[in-house]
């Protein structure tokens, strides 16, 4: 079983900009509505190009946007 | 969905067909007649449903999740098969003899199987329908 868990501030830094809609934010990076429901949920951890795409959507570096919490330690 | 509801309609329409005690041939006829016709069409459906292009409707999630799907129907389908022959084999001891009528059959359950999986780990993986939130 997987215990890493990836958090992430998508919610709140779509408000910062604008009140931004998670289609708009889809739309922006490339990817469904349901993806950016799922990764907000963390449901669903993106892969590094799309980690770097929403970074760069927000203008924030990655680990502004996701936080890794590794369980095993 | 479509394609669960495709099979299972074909199966209980040849399933009947064995029932009502029309010939095994006409059945199977029937069915590859059925699939063909279905499989032509199906092929004209991009110059039918036009797609918006700058629209985004497979990501790198759907990808996965159809991977995961493909691996486990593909596991699951050997998995009962290799139950089934062994089964099989054990009933009926290393002499016994089964009819080629069956033969059809295994194929026809083969995809029955690979679909139901497929879908239910699709349905799985996506949350039965999450609620959507904006």
């Amino acid at each position: 079983m997987n215990n890493d868990r990836i958090s992430n501030q998508i919610r709140r830094l779509r408000f910062e900009h604008g009140e931004m809609t998670q289609q708009q934010l889809a739309d922006l990076v490339g990817v469904t509505r349901q993806t950016i429901i799922a990764i907000e949920a963390g449901k669903y951890a993106p892969s590094l190009p799309l980690a770097f795409r929403i970074a760069k959507v927000f203008a924030v570096p990655v680990e502004g946007v996701f936080q890794y919490e590794d369980q095993r330690t | 969905m479509l394609t669960l509801a495709t099979i299972l309609s074909l199966s209980a329409f040849s399933v009947a067909y064995f029932i009502f005690g029309f010939p095994a041939k006409r059945a199977i006829c029937g069915l590859g007649f059925t699939f063909t016709i279905i499989g032509g069409f199906s092929g004209l459906a991009p110059l039918i449903f036009k797609r918006d292009k700058d629209k985004v409707k497979l990501d790198e999630r759907d990808l996965i999740i159809r991977r995961k799907a493909t691996l486990v129907a593909y596991w699951m389908s050997w998995t009962l098969f290799t139950l089934a022959a062994t089964i099989t084999w054990f009933i009926m001891g290393p002499d016994g003899t089964i009819s080629v009528n069956y033969l059809p059959w295994m194929g026809v359950g083969g995809i029955f199987i690979i679909v139901l999986v497929q879908s239910i780990v699709i349905l799985e993986e996506y949350g039965w329908g999450d609620k959507d939130e904006q």
